[in-house]
């Protein structure tokens, strides 16, 4: 027997634009829970998504107990024992617990037209909740679980499989203190089952108290691997995720004085996703929002677009109280959204890019009468956009959906710029765009607060908030956790607000010290 | 390579002229009189029912829904004309009549699929259904001649226009309006953004929901007046006028699609045209209705798959392109 229960070594993975991952290694030990760390587009997913098979790898191996093996599809995986709990649980809701926890087993060859007794299932997943201690009843029906009894579920489900690896994605986003406590439980059971557990998390805290080793990847290369032993030292590991590389990566931060307040949300809610957020945006300065999974980031982006619509509070722009129950009024009163989701929301993909530029202003291309389009005008403002913005395209003609990512988010920017917005918000502007395309669209925000706008920048990637903004909110389970001038804070103060658990400093506690 | 990518591009429409072609030498070396002056002028008349009706369902299509009550709606539309013109109703005000009653059923499927965001599919069931049943009122489902050929609602058929036969006429008028609205106009960009992605269409400030209901409206009020130049034609009014409008102009349609890997008016129009076509030569050639029928099944059949194919081969071939 060799030491480590998974190895990972030497992998490599390319993606068309990009080199995901160069020669990194990732080995854990059996009965061990190992964290794996790192920003967005460090590669840790894709690492992740390559061991338990929904990428192939370009090199490198993979070997379990010792053992190379070959994952070419999921199944490959799930047969060489290695489960993935995802970070949404994928389970039935109408079906009950133990339904779930052998979905797909019912179709296996021994229950094939044989003998398929619901209660041998419920019996059989009973007994395999109670192997790991976990108090749950798995007779209910899904949709009547709380969140972490479906987490648990999900669990059950890969656990199922008998797996000498469990893969845990980003599990805790959606727990409570005392949720996450019995989620821990079951990690402990399983590792003195010598199962090893892979975190995947941004949670620091957490790795502290749920794992024993710890890697960083960033780049896709791997950074640093260390014991957690006794304490971590976060910022540490926060320098060592983020790199030292920021300040050129951004364009220099403008030293204008603050102008007056343009948009003003005051007690903000949004059932309880958004729980009574208040900001103000000032003129020439990028006020940035940072927030996890599941804090409220990209749903308070869509509220002041009127995309959705507001449970409470009240947003004020230019001094004037405005409520839009369509995005059509937004873009009337000056209000332009760049969505997070830029393949579903932002641009119509099978349609050309010109249509696609004019798509929210579409009077600035027509004729007075009856909305006839000028084509020469409509050729001529989108030839000038693309040069503006640098698109890369051989013809204003071409079908956005054939265009890179960068290129496609620049086409959502510029259908922007036309409508001539005095606010815009940002959503996750760079996720999927590489570095060059990234500058100009941070240039781009630079430029138009320089002018008359002001820009919101929300974004989960914390490098890009703050070397982008002027000034940082953070929200943490939909409440603003945290305020400050960029220049007064820094990465890591930001990384704990938005990290830590709002529930647990309400008793005083402070996990860090 | 790209050579080949571009010759695949273009088989739909090599297909298309292939069928088009073939099928006039066919019957004209089989059908009598198939290629003579009057056969072609009479295939430009009589295709103007189910292009205007399937210009009508073009635009549901383009938003991206489907509507299967059209031609029930339809009966009940030229139903309420006949009704209309037996009171003692002039024969524009019939026709007015006709359409206001397949208006307020456009609007409702409109507002149930559009605002409501209830399943298309489900809501022409039930619409087309009230709509059938609603053709039996004015008669109880006998057939309405009174006043019919003195009020000279015949003109909507047999009539002319600047020496076009009226339905051609109409057709064409029809045809060239809605080139201008969905090719040259804003609203056309609405129509095609709304179906091609309803979230971000809706997100650049587009109120899809209207626009969604308004192609309802105009599928409907089209199909409703197809029904009733068919009625014209037929000379009195009875219940079962449009019922065979769903199949050609669903063909007619994916046809168009299939060609311009889009659906789009010029494609519905030669999509309907080919219908036509198959459907007189067959005549020409004696073979009995239901072959025609049969053929236009397996064309909307053989069309689908050419239209699908085309759009997933358009999509995931030049995402490869792009990032080369």
């Amino acid at each position: 027997m060799t030491e480590w229960r998974l190895e990972m070594r030497n992998i490599n993975k390319s993606f068309v634009s990009m080199q995901a991952l160069s020669d990194v290694s990732f080995l854990v030990r059996p009965g061990e829970a190992h964290a794996l760390l790192g920003m967005n587009g460090a590669g840790k997913s894709t690492l992740m998504k390559i061991l338990c098979g929904a990428y192939t790898k370009d090199s490198g191996q993979i070997l379990l107990d010792g053992k190379e093996i070959q994952i070419t599809c999921t199944q490959d995986a799930i047969d060489h024992g290695i489960a993935t709990v995802y970070q949404h649980p994928n389970l039935v809701q109408t079906f009950t617990g133990y339904e779930n926890v052998f979905l797909g087993a019912e179709a296996s060859k021994k229950h094939l037209l044989g003998r398929f007794s619901r209660s041998d299932l419920k019996k059989k997943a009973q007994e395999l909740a109670e192997n790991y201690h976990m108090p749950i009843d798995v007779s209910k029906s899904v949709s009547e679980m709380k969140p972490v009894e479906r987490e648990l579920i999900s669990i059950l489900h890969a656990l199922s499989h008998n797996p000498r690896v469990l893969i845990l994605d980003e599990p805790t986003s959606i727990l409570t203190r005392k949720e996450k406590n019995m989620l821990f439980d079951v990690i402990n059971v399983l590792k003195k089952q010598q199962v090893s557990i892979i975190f995947v998390t941004h949670r620091l805290d957490e790795v502290n108290e749920a794992c024993d080793e710890l890697t960083i990847l960033r780049d896709g290369k791997n950074i640093t691997s260390l014991r957690i032993g006794s304490g971590l030292d976060t910022s540490y590991i926060a320098e060592m995720m983020l790199g030292k590389k920021l300040s050129n990566l951004y364009p220099p931060k403008s030293d204008r004085q603050d102008g007056e307040v343009v948009l003003k949300a005051d007690r903000l809610s949004f059932n309880n996703r958004v729980q009574e957020v208040s900001f103000e945006v000032k003129k020439h300065e990028i006020l940035g929002i940072y927030g996890l999974v599941g804090a409220g980031i990209d749903e308070l982006s869509k509220l002041l677009f009127g995309a959705l619509k507001r449970t409470g509070g009240t947003v004020c722009l230019n001094g004037n109280p405005v409520y839009f129950r369509h995005p059509a009024e937004a873009i009337r009163k000056g209000i332009f959204l760049v969505p997070g989701d830029r393949k579903t929301e932002g641009y119509v993909g099978n349609m050309d890019i010109a249509t696609n530029l004019s798509l929210s202003k579409t009077q600035k291309i027509c004729y007075k009468a009856l909305g006839l389009i000028n084509q020469g005008r409509k050729k001529k403002d989108s030839l000038k956009l693309i040069e503006q913005l640098h698109i890369a395209t051989p013809s204003e003609k071409k079908n956005v959906a054939e265009l890179s990512g960068g290129n496609q988010q620049k086409v959502v920017v510029g259908k922007g710029l036309y409508t001539d917005a005095d606010v815009y918000i940002f959503t996750e502007p760079t996720v999927g765009v590489d570095v060059g395309a990234r500058y100009s669209i941070y240039e781009i925000m630079r430029d138009l607060i320089q002018k008359e706008a002001v820009v919101l920048l929300i974004s989960s990637d914390i490098e890009e908030i703050y070397g982008m903004s002027d000034r940082i909110l953070v929200l943490n389970q939909g409440k603003a956790a945290f305020t400050a001038r960029a220049d007064d804070t820094t990465i890591n103060e930001i990384l704990v607000q938005a990290a830590s658990n709002l529930k647990s400093e309400e008793k005083g506690k402070d996990i860090y010290e | 390579m790209n050579k080949g990518a571009k010759w695949k591009d273009e088989l739909p429409v090599i297909l298309f002229i292939i069928i088009f072609v073939g099928l006039i030498i066919l019957f004209s070396i089989f059908g009598s009189g198939f290629l003579t002056v009057n056969n072609i002028l009479g295939i430009l008349r009589h295709v103007s029912i189910v292009a205007i009706a399937a210009l009508g369902v073009s635009f549901v299509v383009i938003v991206g829904h489907t509507d299967i009550s059209f031609y029930l709606v339809a009966c009940f539309a030229a139903m309420m004309m006949g009704f209309s013109l037996a009171k003692g109703l002039p024969a524009p005000m019939a026709v007015f009549a006709g359409l206001g009653c397949a208006l307020a059923f456009g609007i409702c499927s409109g507002f149930a699929v559009g605002v409501l965001k209830l399943p298309d599919i489900i809501i022409a069931i039930a619409i087309g259904t009230i709509g059938y049943g609603c053709a039996y009122l004015p008669s109880g489902g006998s057939r309405i001649y009174t006043n019919f050929s003195s009020s000279g609602i015949g003109f909507l058929n047999d009539g002319s226009i600047l020496g076009i036969p009226c339905p051609t006429f109409l057709m064409l008028v029809f045809y060239i309006i809605a080139y201008i609205i969905l090719e040259h106009t804003k609203f056309g960009t609405y129509f095609y953004s709304a179906g091609l992605n309803k979230i971000a269409a809706n997100y650049s400030g587009i109120r899809v929901s209207l626009v969604v209901l308004v192609a309802f409206v105009i599928c409907i009020l089209l199909g409703a007046f197809a029904g009733e130049i068919n009625t014209a034609s037929v000379g009195n009014a009875e219940v079962t006028t449009a019922l065979t409008l769903l199949l050609p102009c669903y063909t007619a349609v994916s046809i168009g699609t299939a060609i311009f890997k889009k659906p789009g008016v010029i494609g519905t129009f030669l999509g309907a045209l080919l219908l036509q076509i198959v459907s007189n030569g067959f005549t020409h050639m004696n073979l009995k209705y239901w072959y025609s029928d049969l053929t236009t099944s397996i064309l909307l059949i053989l069309s689908l798959p050419i239209s699908l194919l085309n759009n997933r081969k358009g999509n995931s071939g030049s995402t490869v392109k792009a990032s080369a």
